[in-house]
């Protein structure tokens, strides 16, 4: 009943039943770099706007058929979204790294590829938040530190979270979708490529930089130092529940259950309380002290909570649109991003200024509207991994990857923005990031990705 | 430190900073009373001048030096200039000196360091169109991601003028400040 109110819905719908989709995403793009103050304080009612601008008209025209529409992507995509963001953050969160490193070429690239290796673990906002300050803290002697911060964000906020679901929210998003859990790994040779040559290219800066530090700021420190340790451990341990609830509901579906009318698996429902458990373990079992030092608070997972019940809801006649390929009113968009190339490029263009997680479920969309146009969700996952993983491997890479080309690509770019900007990190501006660092790095980077990985 | 002079050298760079070196260790003199002006932050003026100096591979350079010392100096270049295939183009005295700055932190830190690099200045030297302003939003506290603001922005710009062993100082301490965007030393010549 849900597929066939699905591939009705996205027949009838007009194209500019998108149009409140495009507007969230714009805003959150736009209102903090040309209005911080306002956006501030008044991004949860600009969200509601939009949202209602969609809910509003569609619940009226469509009545039933609508209300089940909203209420199956609150409750199978929003609500685990929101479930996992929340509890990598609360576990990220618990876990600080403290001690005396000092910011030479060689430590600051160890610390890089501790992140980006932890990013696929904790997710990028989790690793973002546990590394950027040893990172800050070691540099803090340094004259020249934005490049490093840039690269941070390039590796560890972004790339490095492209091998599991638990890396990325657009790869989450897949795995709700469909796409088992280890598939991601798969896509291991992209991630190790990508990583590798924006590593390099970082040392490169680091050692051009250090060279260019003074005297006694390269000199080697004559006071003893702290042992690098880690407190809050014990969320490594919520952290394994996390991996083994997430992995384990792939493997285990159950039997499926209704709510409001909505069909869901009973292994879904197990994780998202495994998981919540795992969040109340952490939040009680790690020490206040640990979380006042990485400056943990709740206004992030509400950021979350409040935006993407938006995003969810203006995302919905897009999606709905999309994947009944050239039946639809977005079938301009189904002819004209028509193989891999297309698809890495496309997801990964709108993720360098809109949020990659809605994208790459727009862009997972049109690849099984192009493909296997009115096959129900489940089934054309299933065939597109087995029939043209490529399609899936390039809307993957481009939506994880390309979050790392401007500031608005990705949230965790812009929280490590404003940590480094607090600790007197002078970063660079919008544009003189994308023309300092995004196009001769990662671009260049992403034009060789595309010949070797998915010409 | 009283007067400054500039002297234009026309010569390679590498003899032109011997012949400063040599100069200097020979009478003893501190170095920071004769310098070469791209050392500290001086830019050639125009467009054209510098695309002249990357087309002649940079055949001027600029001299600092202070009055006590400009004769000797002058006098040093005539006679053993020539050996090092160095001459004196020009020479000026040096009327004032300035630049300007501007600042954007979002740390308290960064803005003290600021205040002590620029207060109080330097006997000679004022600020020219100078603004500062902080602001604060208590609110704001915390990591955000995708609402961020700043609970506390420090933002100052202007120019600093005046006398220039002045100028120099309070540039330099700038200098040290990451967050500090500084423009080229500019000289008014007589």
């Amino acid at each position: 009943m849900h597929h066939a109110a699905t591939v009705d819905l996205g027949t009838l719908l007009p194209a500019w039943s998108a149009l409140p989709f495009a507007g969230i995403l714009l805003s959150i793009a736009l209102f903090p770099l040309l209005a911080p103050h306002f956006w501030h304080h008044h991004y949860g009612r600009i969200a509601a706007a939009w949202s209602l601008a969609f809910a509003l008209p569609f619940v009226v025209r469509f009545g039933g058929a609508a209300a089940h529409e909203l209420l199956h992507v609150a409750l199978v995509d929003y609500v685990p979204f929101l479930v996992l963001i929340a509890t990598l953050f609360t576990i990220g969160g618990g876990i600080h790294v403290a001690g005396s490193l000092r910011g030479t070429p060689a430590v600051n690239t160890a610390i890089m590829v501790i992140g980006t290796v932890l990013a696929s673990l904790v997710g990028t906002t989790g690793a973002a938040m546990i590394m950027i300050r040893p990172l800050l803290k070691a540099n803090r002697m340094r004259h020249h530190r934005a490049h490093t911060v840039v690269f941070f964000i390039f590796l560890v906020a972004n790339i490095g979270g492209g091998l599991t679901p638990l890396g990325d929210p657009p790869l989450f998003l897949g795995f709700l979708h469909g796409v088992p859990f280890f598939w991601t790994l798969s896509l291991w040779r992209q991630v190790a490529f990508c990583a590798a040559v924006v590593l390099a290219a970082y040392l490169l800066h680091d050692v051009h930089y250090w060279r260019r530090e003074p005297a006694d700021v390269r000199a080697a420190p004559t006071a003893a130092s702290e042992p690098v340790h880690l407190e809050g451990a014990a969320n490594v341990v919520f952290l394994a529940g996390v991996v083994g609830a997430v992995v384990g509901s792939g493997l285990w579906h159950g039997p499926t259950i209704e709510i409001l009318g909505v069909r869901q698996q009973v292994g879904n429902l197990v994780r998202d309380a495994i998981l919540l458990a795992m969040l109340a373990g952490s939040w009680l079992a790690t020490p206040a002290a640990v979380r006042e030092a990485n400056e943990f608070s709740w206004a992030p997972v509400r950021e979350v909570a409040i935006l993407f019940a938006g995003i969810f809801v203006t995302l919905l006649p897009a999606m709905a649109m999309l994947r009944v390929g050239e039946e639809g009113a977005m079938a301009f968009v189904v002819r004209a991003v028509r193989e891999p190339p297309h698809f890495f490029w496309a997801s990964g263009i709108l993720s360098s200024f809109l949020d990659n997680a809605p994208t790459y479920l727009a862009f997972l969309s049109t690849a099984l509207g192009r493909l296997f146009p009115g096959v129900p969700e489940g089934e054309a996952v299933a065939r597109i991994i087995r029939e043209h993983p490529m399609f899936l491997a390039a809307i993957s890479n481009g939506s994880v990857f390309m979050g790392a080309n401007t500031y608005i690509g990705n949230a965790p770019n812009f929280m490590v923005k404003s940590i480094a900007e607090e600790a007197g990190v002078p970063m660079p501006s919008f544009f003189g990031y994308i023309a300092r660092y995004s196009l001769p790095v990662l671009v260049t980077t992403f034009l060789v990705t595309t010949w070797i990985f998915f010409a | 430190m009283g007067e400054w002079h500039t002297i234009l050298i026309d010569g390679d760079e590498r003899a032109t900073r011997g012949f400063v070196s040599g100069f200097v260790g020979d009478r003893g003199i501190d170095p920071t009373q004769v310098l070469l002006a791209e050392d500290v932050g001086v830019l050639p003026e125009s467009l054209g001048e510098r695309l002249l100096q990357l087309v002649t591979g940079g055949r001027h350079h600029l001299v600092l030096v202070v009055e006590a010392h400009v004769d000797a100096l002058v006098h040093a270049l005539e006679h053993a200039g020539a050996a090092g295939g160095l001459r004196m183009a020009e020479r000026h005295r040096v009327v004032r000196a300035g630049f300007a700055f501007a600042v954007e932190a979002f740390s308290r830190e960064v803005a003290d360091r600021v205040r002590a690099a620029t207060r109080p200045l330097p006997a000679g030297v004022t600020f020219e169109a100078h603004d500062e302003h902080e602001e604060e939003h208590s609110d704001a506290k915390g990591i955000a991601l995708y609402a961020p603001e700043h609970a506390y922005a420090y933002r100052a710009h202007g120019r600093v003028t005046g006398a220039l062993d002045g100028v120099i100082a309070v540039r330099q301490a700038l200098a040290e400040i990451e967050a500090v965007l500084l423009e080229g030393l500019e000289l008014e010549l007589r």
